[in-house]
């Protein structure tokens, strides 16, 4: 692999909750994304997985600039982002693309595949002319393998994987060497799903393409990624190498989401389902209200449970601790 | 790969059909009927600007004051000091013609602007467009016409001005709620990821693609509403003065002669600006639900 085209150091974005005039009574902050640092490499795929809502589309937005982070820094190819403002951002666009995560609503309902289409790429070349971005179409819906005549319909008369395929054509319509993407699978059947990564990995081989590949379908994980993150509520809680993290998780939580893949749930899980029952605990997610210190997987951990609720999970944060080559885990006893 | 794609069902039925078909049919009736009374306006207007009038509208005849319609000679009767009603009615189109347009104008410019602001980039805008559009609502709209009036001249132009200034909330909250929802969409989002330049975003993709049935239905409503503010307003004295006619002073005048049993040269203008409002609306409403789509009930 290649050199790191993506940087990603420290990433925060804190949404603040409570508006109006009594909100400084109330106001609370959602650390969404909370220090998450990562690299991807160029010609490489980095799955990032988690469960809903632990920040996984939001890292995503802040690569791309579609919200502002609270702090940190996104280098790309040498680059700092951050601090560019939109302008002089949008030239770079063009190299950092986005596979959205809804195929309904990433296509103007009221626009024509092909108007879509020719717009972003006279967006990014002005000086071409109409015979030229016809060409250009026509390119991109054979990468995409949809038919030609599908130009002069709406978004609504297509399949879901063929707005998908318009999608993804769209994103390559600027020809970018960085995609997020977010959930490309969902919404589709599992046909479909195939279909989609196997063009997804094509195009990756033929453009040379590097990958953010978001989701929560573990297997696609392994088809698709090279590297994975394992991101819980706004925290990176293991990275490493797919096939490693697969089959020797580190962390706790990588061991009971993989485990959730076959038809016995993980043991571990089970005795802490239990544990919790018994004592009437609820199998809980961690507040934010709190104070937030600590491992905040610590609610859940069948391994915190095990060792009788050690000081270190409640009072200190785990930082993401080199333990084999590359391999990174943030735990205080990884398995 | 591609064979399998294909086997989907890709169209819904109901795009299938034409917009004339999925469109009830009471819906068409309305448009047809709005359709038509805009061509009457538009022929009134150019038979106003050329000059092709049946009768001419200043000539009195005393003989003939206050009479029914079928008076030899006059198709729709007279007013109280004898001269025929038709060419005035069709006269006073000319002078509601371009006014009514711009205060349609400015009524979807500056709501426009309002909208856009408070819809688009939300916000602190959002609050100042808020305070604005509150500021102008609570001012009672009448007397605001009055006012100005006032102050300046009885002329139509301030008052459609007015009636312009005094719509742009509700437009702008129209426009404000289209564009937030379609904010929320990921199209937007997408189109910014893409690169694409805000205006081109605001103006294509959203005002363009998305809104404009909504814009024309909206100014064929404004334009039945002008007509009816511009008759309160005449009707009290305030509007168009003699002695250019305009429907609401023609209906102010021939009133005055109701009691004495004078039916007609009051209700001949009324059932003018009543059949050509409900057109209007009607058109609106048909396009409405046409373009747009019947809300699920």
């Amino acid at each position: 692999m290649g050199d790191a085209i993506l940087k990603v150091t420290d990433l925060k974005k804190h949404f603040i909750q409570g508006k109006g005039l009594m909100s400084f009574m109330q106001r609370q902050t959602i650390p969404a994304v909370d220090g998450v640092s990562f690299d991807v490499n160029t010609h490489e795929t980095l799955g990032l997985v988690g469960e809903s809502g632990c920040g996984k589309t939001t890292t995503g937005k802040l690569i791309l600039k579609l919200s502002q982070p609270s702090s940190g820094n996104i280098v790309y190819d040498g680059i700092d982002i951050v601090p560019m403002s939109n302008r002089e951002f949008r030239p770079m666009r063009s190299k950092i693309q986005m596979i959205f995560q809804d195929l309904d609503a990433a296509l103007n309902p009221k626009m024509r595949i092909g108007q879509i289409l020719g717009e972003t790429i006279k967006i990014h070349n002005k000086h071409l002319d109409d015979s030229a971005v016809t060409a250009r179409m026509y390119e991109l819906l054979e990468m995409v393998n949809l038919k030609k005549n599908k130009l002069s319909n709406f978004p609504s008369e297509l399949s879901g994987g063929e707005k998908r395929r318009v999608g993804i054509a769209r994103t390559l319509s600027v020809n970018p060497k960085f995609i997020v993407a977010d959930e490309p699978t969902s919404a589709l059947d599992v046909s479909i799903q195939a279909q989609v990564i196997n063009l997804m990995v094509d195009l990756q081989k033929q453009l040379g393409l590097s990958y953010l590949f978001i989701t929560h379908d573990l297997r696609l994980m392994e088809l698709v990624s090279h590297r994975v993150a394992v991101m819980y509520l706004g925290r990176i809680v293991e990275i490493g190498d797919a096939k490693k993290v697969a089959q020797h998780p580190r962390h706790p939580y990588t061991e009971i989401l993989w485990s959730s893949l076959h038809v016995k749930q993980s043991a571990a899980a089970l005795k802490v389902q239990q544990h919790n029952a018994k004592a009437g605990a609820a199998w809980d997610v961690f507040d934010f209200t709190e104070e937030d210190k600590g491992c905040r997987f610590a609610p859940r951990c069948p391994v915190f449970a095990e060792k009788g609720q050690p000081q270190a999970c409640t009072q200190q944060s785990p930082t993401l601790q080199d333990c084999a080559s590359g391999h990174k885990v943030a735990c205080h006893f990884p398995l | 790969m591609t064979q399998y794609a294909q086997t989907q069902t890709t169209v819904s039925e109901y795009s299938e059909l034409s917009i004339l078909q999925r469109t009830d049919k009471r819906d068409i009736a309305y448009v047809v009927y709005g359709i038509v009374i805009l061509l009457m306006v538009v022929c009134a207007y150019l038979m106003a600007i050329f000059g092709w009038l049946p009768h001419d509208p200043e000539e009195m005849q005393l003989e003939l004051m206050l009479a029914g319609p079928g008076a030899p000679g006059h198709l729709l009767g007279t007013d109280f000091m004898g001269r025929d009603t038709l060419p005035r009615l069709i006269l006073v189109i000319k002078a509601y013609f371009v006014p009514g347009l711009m205060y349609i104008a400015v009524a979807i410019l500056l709501g426009g602007i309002f909208g856009i602001l408070s819809g688009y980039y939300g916000n602190k805008y959002e609050t100042v467009v808020t305070y604005i559009t509150n500021i102008i609502d609570s001012f009672p709209r009448l007397i605001l016409m009055l006012l100005v009036v006032a102050a300046f001249k009885p002329d139509i132009y301030y008052i459609m001005m007015v009636l312009g200034v005094t719509n742009a909330p509700l437009v702008s909250q129209l426009i404000k709620g289209k564009i937030s929802m379609l904010r929320q969409k990921n199209f937007v989002e997408s189109a910014i990821a893409l690169g694409i330049p805000d205006a081109r975003i605001i103006f294509k993709h959203i005002l363009w693609f998305n809104c404009r049935s909504y814009l024309i239905i909206q100014a064929t409503l404004g334009m039945g509403e002008a007509i009816l503010l511009e008759s309160a307003l005449s009707y009290l004295g305030f509007g168009v003065q003699e002695p250019t006619p305009s429907w609401g002073n023609m209906v102010q005048q021939g009133a005055n002669y109701l009691l004495q049993g004078q039916l007609w040269s009051s209700t001949i203008p009324a059932m003018a600006i009543m059949f050509t409002v409900l057109g209007f609306y009607l058109l609106g409403d048909g396009l409405n639900n046409m373009l747009e789509g019947k809300r699920q009930s």
